[in-house]
C-alpha cells in the first residue's frame, strides 16, 4: 500500500486523535492505538517456525493460546540488537477481513500511554520508495518529542499470510 | 430486483448519507434532496412513490421555511428515509416500516398491495427442507462465495490448473447441496456455470461468474432474513448456456422450473406477531425441535414398516405435545397443522389406514412444514420481527385433510394389495383401468418393435397404452408406483432408538465449553510444571508427593471427561443420510434399502460437523453410479433386486472408522486406469497397485462417467471427500470388487483437538511427530544411505529404498547432528508411502493439545500446527503428510533408476 498524501486529509487525521502506547524501537518512539492493545507481557521462549520470514520470531503460548510474534525491529527493517530484560511483548487484537486476530509485537521498551489530540497530528513525510512507512498513519507531537503513530491493520496485512505462503513455495520449488 | 430497482437504493442511499450532513439552512443541499426525492418519486409504484413524494413536500416546506421547528422536520426526513430503505432495499412491506404520521401515505394507497408482494419470488425454497440442513449450509455460504470470488479474480489474471480445480469443487459442491435442500434455481445456474466452465476458459467469463456470485450472495442473504427474494437466475442461465455449444437442459431441469412457479404464491396474510410470554416461546422451540428430530427418525421406520405401532405412536405422540404447546402460546398455524397431522397418525395407529406412498409424503411433509414453522417461531423471537409465513401451508392442510378422510389419491388403497411381481399390465387390469385385451394388444405392438429388455418392456407397455389413449398417464404412474412398492423388500431399517431410555441433557453453549476444555488443558500443563520442577522433586517431603501424585490423578481425570464433553454420537449425521438415500434413490427411480449401524459411536464434534459433507459425496456417488439402475442387471448378478447402501461407524485402535458400502457395480479398475493415462496422471505401462489406481478416484476433474448427470459424474465429489477428510487428519481408504460393490473406510482421529505425539530433537528445537505416522525408529548404518547425485539421500531398510529427509536442514536449524550414523532414523508412513525423517534423539511419548498457529500462518509447508509442551512452550508438529508429497512419484523413479545405474 503506497502512502496516498490526498488521502490524509484533515479529517482523516482527526480520526487519529486518542490514546497511545509509545515504546521505543532503538531511538526512535512509536504509539499504538490502545484500543488495539489487549496486553503488554515479558519476553519468554519463543518457538521459531520454519520457512516464515525473518520478521517472525516464532510463536508462544499466551495462556493456552498459540498466536504469532513478530519482531518489530525486523519489520520495520531496522538491526536487531539482540534481547535485553526490558525487551517485551505487545498483545495487539485487531479486527482484519472479518476476524479478529491476536499477534505479539516485540518491542525494546514500552515507555507510557499518551493522549494525543488532532491538533498534535501531522500527516506522515512522504519519502519515496525508500523508506518503508506505509504503516506510519502519522506524526504525533508530545512536548519535544515525535512519535510515529502505526495502523495495526496495516503491519498486519503486509505481514500477511500471502508472503508465508509464497516463502514457502519457493522452498518447495 | 431489476436494475432500476437498484439504482433507486443507491439514491436513497445517498440521501440517507447527504441528509446526515445536510443542514436546514443549507439551501443548496435541499434543493438537491429535493430532486433526489422527486426522482425516486417517479421511478417507484405506490407505497415508496407516495412517500418520497411527501418526503419531497416536507423539504419544499423547510425550505421555504414553513415548519416550526426546521430540526424535527429534518428527524422527520430521516425517518421516511430510513422507511424506503426499508421498503426498496430490504423488501419489507409497508406496515413492517415505521413510517413517521407526516409521510404516511395516505389509506387508499395502503390498501392496495405493495409492489414488492406483486414481484414474484423466482427463487424460492421448493419441497422439503431440513430447517437444520438448511442453517448450516447458509452459515457457510458466505466464506463460499468469498472463495469464489477471490478465485475468480486469481483466474482471471492466470490460469492456474489449482485454482480452477478449487473453483469447480466449490461450484460442485454449492450444486449438491442446493438440489439436496431444494433450491432448484441455484442447482441449476450451477450446473450451467460448471459446464461452461469446463468448456470456455474462465478469463472470458469472469464477469458472468461474478454476476452469479453476487446473485447467489443475494439469494443466500435473501433465505438468511426470509427478506425478498432477487430476480431469477435464467439470464445467468441463458448466458452461460450460451457459451457452451449444447444445450444441457434437461427434461428435469424444466420440471423443477414448474415446481418453482408453484411454489410462488406470495404470502397474502396479515404478519403476526409473538404474543406469549418469551422463556415458555423459547422453551417450546427447544421441545419442538427434539421432537420433531425424533418423529424424522420415527417416520422412516415406519416408511419400512408402516405397522409399527410404536413408531407410529412417537411421531403421534410429537404432534400431539406441539398441539398442546401451540395453542397455550397462540400459535394458531402450528397448532391447526399439528392437529391434522394428529388425526392422520391417530388413524393410522388405529389402522384405520397405512402410511404408505403419497400418505406417507404428506405426513414428511407435515414434519417438515413444522420444522419451518418451529424454525419461524424461533426467528421471530430473537430477531422481534413478526412471525414469517410458509406459502405452502394451506395446500399442505388440504392434503392432510384429504388424507384423513382417506382420499388423498383414490387408487392409494389399491397400492398397497398389490402382490409382488406384477407386471404392469397385469396391475392395471386388475384394477379395471384397461382390459386384457387391449393389454394383448399393445404388447403385440411392442414386440413387433422390437426386442428389448424385460424392464424397459414393462415400462414401455405403460406407455404404449397412454399412446393409445386406452388409458391416462396418471394412472399408468400409480400402477407403477404399485408396482415399485409391491418389489420392496420388508422393514430393515436398524434403529435401535425406537425404545431407547430418554437421558436427560443439559444445553451448553458451545464457547464455554470450549473454553472449559482449554482451561482443563492448561491446568494439566501447570499441574506438570508444578510437580516436576527441580526445587519441588530435591526436597519434598512424602506426604508432599502424596499429595502432588492425587493431584496428577485428578488433573487427568479431569482432562478425560472435559475431551468427552465435546464427544457426540454420529446418530444426527447417519440420519441425514438415511433421509438422503431416501431422496435419491425416489429422484433416480432406484429401489434402494439403506442401513446404518453404530450411529452412537461418539466423535469430537467439529469432527462430525464436517464429516456430512464427504458423506454427502459418498452416498450420492453410491446411489446414482454404485446400485445398478437395471434391476435385472442386478439379478443376473445374483443380488436382491433393491440395492443396499450401508453406513457404518465403529471404533478400531485409537481411531474411529466410518463406512460407507454399496452392493453395486464396484469399481472398473480398467477403466480408470485407462483414463488416468489419457489424463497422463499415470504412464503407460506402468505398474500401479490396486490400491493406487483406486486412489486415482481422488484427483481433481476425475471421472469415468460418461454422463454428467445433475447428482454427480463430474469427478469433484471424491476430490472434496479427500480434501475434507485430510482436513480432519483422517484417510480414505477403497475397497472395490468389480460387480460386488464398494467400500470407502474413512479413519478419523478421535478428536481434533488431542494427538499422540513423538517429541523429538533436532539441534535446540523439539518437534512432534504424530504417533500414528511412526512406524519405528532405527539408528542407521552407513552402507544403508545412499546419497543421490548429491541432493538427496535414501535409506534402505529391509530392500526397500525410501527418501531420507534431514530435519535440521529442512528446517534450518542449527547444531544438530551431522553425522547420521550418530542419528536417529525415525520411519514415518502415510496413505502407504514411507519416508525416513533424521533426527538428534527420541525425547519422548505424550499426548499433546493441538492449537492452530492461527491464519498468519496457516499453509507453512511441512508444519501441520502447534501444541502447548509440558513446560508451557509451543512445539510445532510435523505434517507427515506433507512432507511425503514433496517427494513425488517421479522424483523417486528417477532416484532409484540412478541408483540402480550405479
Amino acid at each position: 500500500m503506497p502512502p496516498n498524501e490526498s488521502s490524509v486529509s484533515e479529517r482523516v487525521l482527526s480520526a487519529l486523535e486518542g490514546q497511545y502506547l509509545s515504546f521505543t524501537l532503538g531511538s526512535e518512539v512509536f504509539g499504538l492505538p490502545i484500543l488495539s492493545v489487549q496486553e503488554i507481557i515479558g519476553l519468554m521462549p519463543v518457538t521459531r517456525v520454519p520457512r516464515t520470514p525473518d520478521y517472525v520470531r516464532g510463536v508462544i503460548n499466551l495462556r493456552g493460546k498459540v498466536i504469532p510474534v513478530i519482531d518489530l525491529r525486523l519489520k520495520f527493517g531496522m538491526k536487531n540488537e539482540g534481547d535485553t530484560p526490558r525487551t517485551c511483548i505487545i498483545v495487539v487484537q485487531v479486527k482484519y477481513d472479518s476476524q479478529t486476530i491476536v499477534m505479539g509485537f516485540i518491542v525494546d521498551e514500552v515507555s507510557e500511554v499518551l493522549e494525543i489530540g488532532a491538533e498534535q497530528i501531522e500527516p506522515p513525510p512522504a519519502f519515496g520508495d525508500a523508506v518503508a512507512v506505509e504503516f506510519i498513519v502519522g506524526m504525533g507531537k508530545v512536548g519535544q518529542k515525535v512519535i510515529m503513530l502505526l495502523d495495526v491493520a496495516r503491519i498486519l496485512s503486509a505481514t500477511e499470510l500471502a508472503e508465508t505462503r509464497q516463502l514457502s513455495k519457493e522452498a518447495m520449488a | 430486483m431489476t436494475v432500476v430497482d437498484e439504482l433507486l437504493i443507491k439514491q436513497v442511499e445517498t440521501i440517507a448519507e447527504e441528509l446526515v450532513l445536510a443542514d436546514p439552512g443549507d439551501l443548496q443541499g435541499l434543493a438537491n434532496l429535493h430532486t433526489i426525492f422527486q426522482e425516486i418519486e417517479q421511478k417507484t409504484s405506490a407505497h415508496a412513490a407516495a412517500i418520497a413524494k411527501n418526503c419531497a413536500a416536507l423539504v419544499e416546506r423547510i425550505i421555504l421555511a414553513e415548519v416550526p421547528d426546521s430540526k424535527i422536520a429534518m428527524e422527520t426526513l430521516g425517518k421516511g428515509v430510513a422507511a424506503l430503505q426499508g421498503i426498496l432495499r430490504d423488501g419489507r412491506a409497508l406496515h413492517e416500516v415505521d413510517i413517521p404520521e407526516e409521510l404516511r401515505p395516505s389509506e387508499a394507497l395502503d390498501q392496495s398491495p405493495t409492489e414488492k408482494s406483486q414481484v414474484s419470488k423466482a427463487v424460492t425454497l421448493s419441497g422439503v427442507v431440513d430447517e437444520k440442513i438448511l442453517s448450516d449450509f447458509l452459515a457457510r455460504q458466505p466464506a463460499v462465495l468469498e472463495d469464489m470470488e477471490r478465485l475468480l479474480l486469481e483466474l482471471e489474471n492466470s490460469d492456474v490448473p489449482s485454482s480452477k480445480a478449487e473453483l469447480r469443487r466449490i461450484i460442485h459442491t454449492l450444486k449438491g447441496e442446493s438440489g439436496l435442500i431444494g433450491l432448484p434455481e441455484v442447482e441449476r445456474l450451477c450446473h450451467t456455470a460448471e459446464d461452461a466452465i469446463d468448456k470456455v476458459p474462465i478469463k472470458e467469463i469472469t464477469d458472468i461468474l461474478l454476476e452469479m456470485k453476487d446473485w447467489l450472495g443475494r439469494v443466500f442473504h435473501a433465505l438468511s432474513t426470509q427478506g425478498e427474494m432477487p430476480e431469477s437466475a435464467d439470464n445467468l442461465i441463458q448466458r452461460l448456456g450460451g457459451l457452451t455449444s449444447s444445450d444441457k437442459t434437461s427434461s428435469k431441469d424444466s420440471e423443477k422450473t414448474e415446481e418453482v412457479s408453484e411454489a410462488t404464491q406470495p404470502s397474502q396474510s396479515e404478519p403476526k406477531y409473538l404474543t406469549a410470554d418469551k422463556d415458555l416461546l423459547a422453551e417450546f422451540v427447544t421441545e419442538a425441535q427434539e421432537h420433531l428430530q425424533n418423529a424424522d427418525v420415527q417416520l422412516l421406520t415406519v416408511e419400512t414398516d408402516s405397522k409399527n405401532q410404536e413408531a407410529l405412536n412417537a411421531v403421534f405422540r410429537a404432534f400431539h405435545t406441539i398441539k398442546g404447546v401451540a395453542g397455550f402460546l397462540d400459535l394458531p398455524d402450528i397448532q391447526s397443522l399439528a392437529h391434522e397431522a394428529e388425526n392422520l397418525l391417530d388413524r393410522a395407529r388405529k389402522n384405520e389406514l397405512e402410511l404408505v406412498g403419497p400418505y406417507m409424503d404428506v405426513t414428511f411433509e407435515s414434519v417438515d412444514m413444522m420444522k419451518r414453522l418451529v424454525a419461524h417461531v424461533a426467528h421471530s423471537l430473537s430477531t422481534g420481527e413478526p412471525l414469517g409465513q410458509e406459502n405452502n401451508l394451506p395446500d399442505l392442510m388440504k392434503r392432510l385433510h384429504q388424507a384423513v378422510q382417506g382420499q388423498l389419491v383414490a387408487e392409494a388403497r389399491s397400492i398397497a394389495a398389490v402382490a409382488p411381481g406384477k407386471r404392469i399390465g397385469e396391475i392395471l387390469a386388475e384394477q379395471g383401468k384397461v382390459s386384457q385385451q387391449e393389454i394383448a394388444e399393445a404388447l403385440e405392438k411392442q414386440s413387433a418393435m422390437g426386442p428389448n429388455g424385460e424392464l424397459e418392456q414393462r415400462f414401455k407397455l405403460g406407455e404404449m397404452l397412454v399412446r393409445e389413449g386406452k388409458v391416462s398417464a396418471q394412472v399408468v404412474a400409480e400402477g407403477l408406483r404399485a408396482q415399485k412398492q409391491s418389489q420392496q423388500g420388508p422393514a430393515e431399517m436398524r434403529n435401535q432408538s425406537v425404545s431407547t431410555e430418554v437421558k436427560e441433557p443439559v444445553r451448553v453453549d458451545a464457547d464455554r465449553l470450549d473454553r472449559l476444555v482449554d482451561l482443563i488443558g492448561e491446568l494439566v500443563i501447570a499441574e506438570s510444571m508444578v510437580s516436576q520442577s527441580p526445587e519441588l522433586t530435591a526436597n519434598a517431603s512424602n506426604q508432599l508427593l502424596r499429595h502432588l501424585s492425587q493431584l496428577d490423578k485428578i488433573t487427568r481425570e479431569l482432562q478425560e471427561i472435559g475431551m468427552s464433553l465435546r464427544m457426540v454420537a454420529v446418530r444426527a449425521t447417519f440420519q441425514k443420510m438415511a433421509r438422503l438415500v431416501r431422496d435419491l434413490s425416489r429422484k433416480a427411480n432406484k429401489n434402494v434399502r439403506f442401513e446404518m449401524y453404530g450411529e452412537d459411536t461418539e466423535l469430537d464434534k467439529s469432527v462430525v460437523d464436517k464429516i456430512g459433507d464427504p458423506l454427502v459425496h459418498m452416498i450420492r456417488n453410491a446411489v446414482d453410479h454404485g446400485i445398478e439402475s437395471d434391476p435385472a442387471e442386478r439379478i443376473a448378478a445374483g443380488k436382491s433386486e433393491a440395492g443396499l447402501v450401508v453406513l457404518r461407524a465403529y471404533h478400531s485402535g485409537g481411531s474411529i472408522c466410518i463406512e460407507v458400502q454399496d452392493d453395486g457395480r464396484g469399481l472398473d479398475k480398467e477403466a480408470i486406469l485407462r483414463k488416468g493415462i489419457e489424463r497422463g496422471l499415470v504412464r503407460e505401462g506402468e505398474n500401479l497397485t490396486e490400491r493406487e489406481i483406486f486412489n486415482l478416484i481422488f484427483e481433481p476433474g476425475f471421472s469415468t462417467a460418461k454422463q454428467i448427470t445433475d447428482v454427480s459424474g463430474r469427478g469433484v465429489g471424491m476430490d472434496v471427500v479427500r480434501k475434507n477428510i485430510e482436513a480432519l487428519r483422517g484417510q480414505v481408504e477403497i475397497h472395490s470388487e468389480k460387480g460386488k460393490g464398494t467400500l470407502f473406510n474413512i479413519r478419523l482421529p478421535l478428536t481434533l483437538a488431542i494427538i499422540d505425539g513423538m517429541v523429538v530433537r533436532a539441534g535446540a528445537e523439539r518437534y512432534i511427530l504424530p504417533t500414528l505416522s511412526v512406524v519405528r525408529a532405527i539408528r542407521p548404518k552407513k552402507e544403508e544411505i545412499f546419497t543421490v547425485v548429491n541432493k538427496g539421500e535414501m535409506l534402505s531398510i529391509q530392500g526397500r529404498l525410501i527418501p531420507l529427509f534431514r530435519l535440521d536442514r529442512l528446517f534450518s536449524v542449527q547444531g544438530a547432528v551431522q553425522d547420521a550414523t550418530q542419528a536417529l532414523a525415525v520411519i514415518v508412513e502415510d496413505d502407504g508411502r514411507q519416508a525416513g525423517i533424521l533426527v538428534d534423539e527420541l525425547l519422548g511419548q505424550q499426548q499433546t493439545v493441538i492449537k492452530s498457529l492461527g491464519d498468519a500462518m496457516r499453509g507453512i509447508m511441512g508444519i501441520s500446527g502447534g501444541a502447548i509442551m509440558s513446560d508451557g512452550t509451543v512445539g510445532l508438529i510435523v505434517d507427515v503428510a506433507g512432507l511425503l508429497r514433496l517427494t513425488n512419484v517421479s522424483e523417486n523413479a528417477e532416484h532409484i533408476s540412478s541408483l540402480t545405474g550405479n
